[in-house]
């Protein structure tokens, strides 16, 4: 009894203090609530259609009309054959694409760092960006056309090994490392940016400091380049292990073929194959919710790992 | 898979006037004017006080000059006939299929549907959307007011004709279905087509059976041929529609099929599929066939076929005549010639190729929701009147742009303001401008005489019609009920899943065909493939006992 009085009490005292402090600021309050707004109109309330999942959804009955199922959808996916190769799948090309997609980026914003040259600088950026803004589909289809019989990367990498020319992309065990090379050339450029505006925020005094203690390049890249970015590369590191099992099936979509199920049907293409074109919305849904589920799992992880080793994180 | 033989019959019907151009007819058209204006009430459904909302196909030709359907002339003149307005509701550009999903996700319902999801991916067809309170059932306002639908079925002349356009219950489904004209009745679009020019160079034979085809494929691939027969994707509907090799041994590419007694059975489950994939393994073997394949489009397998590349390739009529030009500017001898379709033995019969007709999955639905459901039927109705099928399909013809001329005979060309455009627009768009295709009910004779002028396209005809039909497809009027047709799809899914990759692996060796092949039969029936067939068969059963 008493305690509810108290928590009645501690909350109207909060929505009192709210009151107070709305009247005396109320135009920094103006300034945030669009961005509330947005996020409750935008990434909450849509989360209500997540409970579909739980039903045999039929549009024009609503959520509540619908045949309620409990779990079946959930069960279905995780007892399907295939959920632990789709499931390994997407694991395995994601953490690829963080060991080999994560790193060479800020290696190469380093490197441009290191660059004595503005105008070479400039140039060598503006070519590495490029790729990124050709369209996922084109980028595919150049891959595609490369990587046939008679393409040129097929050629190169025959010529080399002395290997019979085939369709790269009929061989299930070459699917991986081609897209894994495919993702990072495209985006380590554009990548590279925020890397490349976190160096150039660190005092140049710095650096003149350690050149006159005998620092060499090296040195000063170890003792000044990576501290002075280390907390955004943490930052961006949590960031994208919370993306991990969303990270863009499309291009996969366009790559695969059933000669290379076996290395490339992630959770989403396999998914897309089997429910999104039979109006399968309540299946559809309990998978994007279980990969959400997992997203979050990981990103909460991530980020409790960094704080733990580096006391850097998210929150 | 209707769905798409249709789209390839809209292409052809598309294109048919280019061989037009050039016949120059006088224009004539005062007396038409005159009987229109006489019957200006004899359409009146509504005195401007009923709007429709439609959701239809809207051509990608016409959406750099009109923002929606709505600017059409034809639709234009249209509600000034009815006297109803129209809103329209259409599918982005490049959409994949989903927006229709989204549209009925969003639970905002439009009055009409012109489209085959219904038939042909939503659970329980037409009759579940019907139960699902998405479409409502127009079963006697049909009855009462259908009088051109009716007539049009009349002309069919089929005796199945109740039972094609009915469902299981009883309901009308087919209501505002595309007819053919009889001229494309039963004819096969679809077929293996080869280098004349070369057989002739080579001293070879137009092949018939499987080892004639082997010993061609040969003879190209010592002469230098880089890819003797360039196949497409089994996936391709167009492929899988016809079956050919397959259907030489009696099993269709990846679907169900049908046998002489009625028992429906699982193509890749049969022993003849042991022995396809036998003819194809030897193929890849040799170097006949490329492992590119497996991802290849029907479209970029022409192109290999039609630079040189590749000596034979599966085509459509439409490619056929496509080819003959796009062929003989890479190399003056280009030739081609449609094949038989292979056969194990030179005079059998195969039964797996599709082959056109009238009341497919396209149909015109009215929603449940929909306030003006007599008004919306009266309007589909109207859409199969004669003289709006005509001018859907040839325009309105009025104004300073005419766009047919009809002669003494009643023959119709198209006027070169159609053909050989003033400004310079292609066919393609003209007939999106001025034709309405959305709201055509009936495909045209004259315009499918003149796309297949060519003797080529005559020729694939009379090859891919040689000792070869559909009596082992499954009808495409089946309805199954809403469970039924989830456990199929959910079957069907599973089972393609599982063999799509196997059998690929089996061709290119991956796996052992020998020692594989038992196991993997095994595996289909694990994951169902004898439920399916089950469910097949019921829902045949029940199409073959249909009243009348």
């Amino acid at each position: 009894m008493t305690d509810t009085v108290l928590a009645a009490k501690k909350k109207r005292s909060f929505w009192v203090r709210l009151g107070r402090n709305m009247r005396q600021h109320p135009l920094l309050y103006l300034m945030i609530a669009p961005v509330i707004l947005y996020f409750l109109l935008y990434h909450y309330y849509p989360m209500y259609g997540l409970s579909i999942s739980f039903f045999d959804y039929v549009p024009t009955k609503g959520i509540t009309g619908s045949k309620f199922v409990g779990l079946k959808h959930f069960r279905e996916f995780l007892e399907d054959p295939y959920f632990f190769r789709t499931m390994r799948n997407t694991l395995v090309i994601n953490l690829q694409l963080l060991l080999f997609g994560f790193p060479i980026p800020i290696l190469f914003a380093i490197l441009l760092n290191e660059l004595r040259s503005a105008r070479l600088r400039r140039v060598t950026q503006t070519v590495t960006y490029m790729p990124h803004f050709i369209s996922t589909v084109v980028i595919c289809g150049m891959m595609l056309d490369f990587c046939a019989e008679n393409g040129f990367i097929t050629t190169a990498i025959c010529r080399l090994t002395g290997m019979k020319p085939v369709n790269l992309f009929s061989r299930a065990s070459m699917f991986q490392p081609l897209y894994v090379a495919m993702c990072v050339w495209q985006e380590f450029g554009w990548d590279s940016i925020i890397y490349y505006a976190a160096l150039t925020g660190i005092a140049q005094e710095l650096y003149e400091a350690a050149e006159i203690d005998g620092a060499n390049r090296w040195n000063r890249i170890i003792h000044i380049s990576l501290p002075g970015i280390s907390q955004t590369v943490v930052i961006l590191l949590i960031m994208r292990i919370g993306n991990m099992m969303t990270l863009g099936w499309d291009k996969i979509l366009l790559l695969y073929n059933p000669m290379t199920y076996e290395t490339s049907d992630v959770i989403s293409t396999y998914v897309y194959r089997l429910g999104l074109t039979n109006f399968q919305y309540s299946f559809a849904t309990a998978v994007g919710f279980f990969n959400s589920v997992i997203n979050f799992v990981l990103l909460i992880l991530a980020n409790t790992v960094s704080n733990r080793l580096s006391n850097t994180g998210l929150w | 898979m209707k769905k798409r033989s249709l789209a390839s019959i809209a292409a052809v019907a598309a294109s048919s006037a280019m061989a037009l151009s050039g016949m120059g007819v006088l224009p004539v058209m005062a007396e038409e004017e005159t009987t229109e204006a006489a019957d200006e009430d004899k359409y009146r459904i509504a005195d401007g006080d009923v709007t429709l909302s439609i959701y239809c196909n809207f051509q990608n030709a016409a959406r750099a000059y009109y923002n929606d359907l709505g600017d059409n002339p034809v639709v234009k003149k249209i509600e000034e006939q009815t006297g109803l307005n129209f809103t329209f509701i259409h599918a982005p550009a490049g959409d994949d299929g989903s927006y229709f999903q989204q549209l009925l996700a969003s639970g905002d319902i439009p009055d009409l549907m012109f489209t085959s999801e219904f038939q042909n991916s939503y659970p329980g067809g037409v009759e579940g959307a019907i139960q699902d309170g998405i479409l409502m059932d127009i079963t006697d306002l049909v009855e009462q007011y259908g009088v051109n639908f009716k007539a049009l079925c009349d002309a069919e002349d089929d005796p199945d004709i109740e039972k094609k356009i009915r469902g299981d219950e009883g309901d009308i489904i087919k209501y505002g279905t595309i007819f053919l004209p009889p001229t494309d009745n039963k004819k096969i679009f679809n077929g293996l087509i080869v280098r004349q020019d070369w057989l002739d160079k080579y001293g070879l034979e137009a092949p018939v059976t499987i080892d004639d085809y082997t010993h061609v494929l040969e003879t190209f691939k010592e002469n230098g041929v880089q890819i003797p027969l360039a196949l497409c994707k089994f996936s391709e509907a167009q492929f899988a529609n016809n079956n050919p090799i397959a259907s030489a041994f009696d099993v269709s590419v990846q679907d169900f099929d049908l046998d002489d007694d009625g028992n429906v059975k699982y193509g890749r489950s049969k022993d003849g599929y042991k022995s396809f994939l036998e003819v194809l393994k030897q193929w890849a073997d040799e170097g006949l066939i490329d492992t590119g394949f497996v991802s290849r489009s029907i479209d970029d397998s022409l192109k290999l076929f039609e630079n040189g590349t590749a000596g034979m390739c599966f085509a459509h009529t439409y490619n056929v005549k496509m080819a003959v030009t796009a062929g003989a500017a890479v190399d003056p001898d280009f030739k081609v010639t449609a094949c038989v379709q292979p056969k194990v033995n030179a005079d059998d019969v195969t039964h797996l190729s599709y082959t056109t007709h009238s009341i497919n999955s396209q149909g015109k639905f009215v929603s449940a929701s929909c306030k003006h459901p007599e008004e919306a039927v009266k309007f589909i109705d109207y859409l199969m009147d004669p003289d709006v099928m005509l001018m859907t399909a040839w325009g309105t013809n009025e104004g300073d742009n005419k766009t047919y001329t009809v002669d003494a005979d009643g023959t119709r060309e198209f006027t070169d303001f159609v053909t050989n455009n003033p400004d310079g627009l292609d066919y393609n768009t003209v007939r999106a401008l001025y034709m309405c295709e959305p709201f055509q009910i009936r495909y045209d004779e004259t315009m499918e005489a003149a796309q297949y002028s060519l003797p080529e396209c005559h020729q694939s005809w009379d090859a891919w019609m040689t000792n070869n039909d559909s009596a082992h497809q499954i009808p495409n009027y089946l309805t199954f009920t809403v469970d039924e047709s989830q456990e199929l799809n959910s079957i069907k899914n599973k089972l393609s899943n599982y063999s799509d990759e196997m059998v690929y692996k089996f061709i290119f060796g991956e796996e052992d065909l020998d020692s594989e092949w038992d196991a993997f039969e095994q595996q289909l029936i694990d994951l169902g493939s004898e439920r399916a067939e089950e469910i097949y068969k019921t829902a045949y059963d029940r199409y073959e006992s249909r009243s009348e």
